[in-house]
């Protein structure tokens, strides 16, 4: 598998693309460099990934390598030299022996090549912040997950995405109602009217994300939206060095059931909130469904880490944009029994003081 | 002019000193009296008397000493008024009212007590009750106790009535208030109190847990976007058609409860309430003046 790596022109040390400044910066020489430079300086390693695609081979070749490559992939590390796997679906990762970032081009070509990316805007120390408050009024975790260890554990990830521009319409049919009240004498007396109400349109949803890695939960990566697609950009290589990528495993059509759910629901509620000045309203028809759609893969950045806790992995994600953060948490049971038993022992005393002293 | 001064003097600090030694001595005096014949009923009446072990030669002072024996018994005052003159309370709320205020002046506002108020003037006898014993003796157990005791009071016999009454104190106090009533002997907590604080503090704290668990779980969980609202692209909603059917009307009705429903009160006397002596029942007796 062949691999390149982004180094300083004037320096040779490791380029990693720096999101605090959104450029690179270089660690040894204070050299910056914008991304349109890089691309001035390596812009051979753009087209890189079309040259390194494989040469054809055996039958049997191919039989072997299908049960290793099902799950891994071998690559040199071009500063050390050390064999490293990774798994098939990594794109960009840092060697595991010299700490350098390497892009695994071969992954990212053809169909897999993102269109479009959104550069990490959140560093770590920001996304440890994140955690904190996240986790500021929240009593009943366990003692050592707001601890230094637990968050030195973060990893910054590109997540390959689906994303999808649809039209959404159709007609909803709905029975609404109209109350009257007023008291006579002895009787309460309801007037009900009663309408049908029908709304047919279309409306158009930009950009609706839904993850495309088997290894990312799809509710926590609803959970962390929505992402801020003013700020997205052409994708290059280099964006990805010093971080973790992913190429997607999941089909458009394994992920359009949900997009379709999300989309509809949007476009009934559109057309369920136009329904106005009636105390109820029932849908009775729906056909709403989606029009036109168009697909595009972009990675999107997002921090995850993990936690165990009696046994039970907890797994969360922060946007690696606007800093969101997701994930159940895991609680200590006995705090919040401890909690609760001193509540109620006070809200019982002053009952039992309350009723005694009323009677 | 000092004299006169000294004089003032002397009195602005001697009335605030008598004010307290004869509240003292009104304390003193109430504190062992229990029978007030102000009629004179039992004046001179001489005799062998026995109360409880001990032998008393005047009558008053055994109906006494039998009335503080009753009130030892059931933690409450327990007292006799005989009186030919109630002023101008000649009716029968008056009367009942000359009583209720008659028990304040002597054992306080709010003191759990019950008073046999024998009245010869206009001859409509009172029972009247304050604080606890509102609960405890309901106009029904008033009644029983007349019941018990008319034969004497028509007889003029008002030793055995007194006795009498002792006697229907004890049985109503041992069986404790009324079901409905209110309990307001504060000197000690009943079993059905502590059942019943039990049952309401059971009740509150399964809501109140139950409600705290689900809050505490679902701070702690994430739950995703149902729908895309966030990706709409407002100004492209068209709409091909929005129209509202007009179908029916239909009216519906439903009998509610009245307000003015007639509430009745209990018979024989106000209730009291708030801590005040009150409640109290009467009855015109036969008897000659």
């Amino acid at each position: 598998m062949e691999v390149v790596q982004y180094k300083c022109p004037n320096c040779g040390a490791d380029l990693p693309f720096n999101a605090a400044t959104q450029g690179f910066d270089c660690k040894y020489c204070d050299s910056n460099f914008t991304s349109e430079q890089m691309g001035e300086i390596y812009p051979s390693k753009e087209t890189h990934a079309l040259d390194t695609a494989e040469p054809p081979k055996t039958a049997e070749e191919l039989e072997q390598d299908k049960l290793f490559a099902e799950y891994n992939a071998l690559y040199n590390c071009p500063s050390c030299g050390a064999a490293v796997v990774t798994e098939n679906t990594t794109s960009a990762t840092t060697c595991f022996y010299c700490h350098s970032p390497v892009i695994l081009t071969g992954r990212l070509s053809g169909e897999y090549k993102p269109a479009k990316l959104i550069p990490f805007q959140i560093i770590k120390s920001g996304a440890e912040q994140k955690l904190q408050e996240y986790c500021k009024k929240r009593w009943f975790l366990p003692k050592g997950f707001k601890s230094g260890a637990t968050i030195k554990d973060m990893t910054a990830i590109y997540v390959p995405y689906w994303i999808s521009d649809c039209t959404a319409g159709g007609r909803i049919t709905a029975n609404c109602k109209k109350l009257r009240k007023w008291r006579s004498g002895d009787y309460m007396y309801t007037e009900t009217k009663e309408y049908i109400a029908v709304r047919d349109g279309d409306m158009r949803f930009d950009k609706i994300p839904h993850d495309a890695s088997t290894r990312a939960c799809d509710t926590l990566m609803e959970c962390i939206e929505p992402f801020n697609y003013s700020e997205i950009t052409d994708f290059k290589m280099s964006y990805l060095s010093g971080y973790i990528a992913e190429k997607y495993d999941v089909t458009q059509e394994q992920v359009y059931p949900r997009v379709k759910e999300r989309a509809v629901n949007g476009a009934t509620k559109v057309l369920k909130d136009s329904i106005t000045g009636y105390n109820s309203v029932s849908i009775t028809q729906n056909t709403i469904d989606i029009l036109k759609n168009k697909w595009s893969h972009y990675l999107l950045p997002v921090w995850f880490l993990s936690y165990t806790y009696q046994g039970k992995d907890y797994h969360f994600a922060v946007n690696g944009q606007t800093g969101k953060f997701a994930g159940n948490l895991p609680i200590v049971w006995k705090k919040v029994i401890l909690t609760l038993g001193i509540g109620l022992a006070v809200i019982d005393l002053l009952i039992a003081l309350f009723l005694l002293f009323l009677y | 002019m000092k004299k006169i001064a000294s004089l003032v003097l002397i009195m602005i600090m001697t009335v605030p000193c008598a004010a307290f030694v004869l509240k003292q001595e009104v304390s003193a005096a109430y504190d062992g009296v229990r029978l007030f014949d102000e009629a004179g009923v039992f004046d001179n009446i001489t005799g062998d008397f026995t109360v409880d072990g001990k032998h008393y030669i005047l009558l008053n002072q055994a109906l006494d000493a039998y009335l503080l024996d009753v009130e030892a018994e059931v933690g409450f005052t327990v007292a006799v008024v005989i009186t030919d003159n109630i002023g101008n309370n000649k009716t029968e709320s008056g009367a009942e009212r000359y009583f209720e205020n008659y028990f304040d002046s002597k054992f306080g506002k709010g003191k759990d007590g019950i008073m046999l108020c024998i009245n010869m003037d206009t001859l409509y006898d009172v029972i009247t009750v304050s604080g606890y014993c509102e609960g405890v003796f309901s106009a029904s157990r008033r009644d029983a106790i007349f019941d018990n005791i008319w034969s004497d009071m028509l007889a003029d016999n008002f030793a055995s009535a007194i006795t009498g009454f002792g006697a229907g104190v004890r049985l109503y106090a041992e069986l404790g208030p009324v079901a409905g009533g209110t309990n307001q002997n504060t000197s000690s907590i009943s079993m059905d109190d502590a059942i019943t604080v039990f049952v309401v503090c059971l009740i509150a704290d399964i809501i109140i847990a139950a409600i705290f668990i689900a809050a505490v779980k679902n701070a702690y969980k994430i739950s995703p976007a149902k729908c895309a609202s966030n990706y709409l692209d407002r100004t492209s909603i068209r709409y091909h058609q929005r129209s509202d059917t007009y179908i029916r009307t239909y009216v519906t009705k439903v009998r509610v409860q009245s307000n003015n429903s007639s509430s009745g009160r209990s018979g024989g006397g106000r209730s009291g309430g708030g801590g005040r002596s009150g409640g109290g029942g009467g009855r015109s007796s036969g008897r000659s003046r």
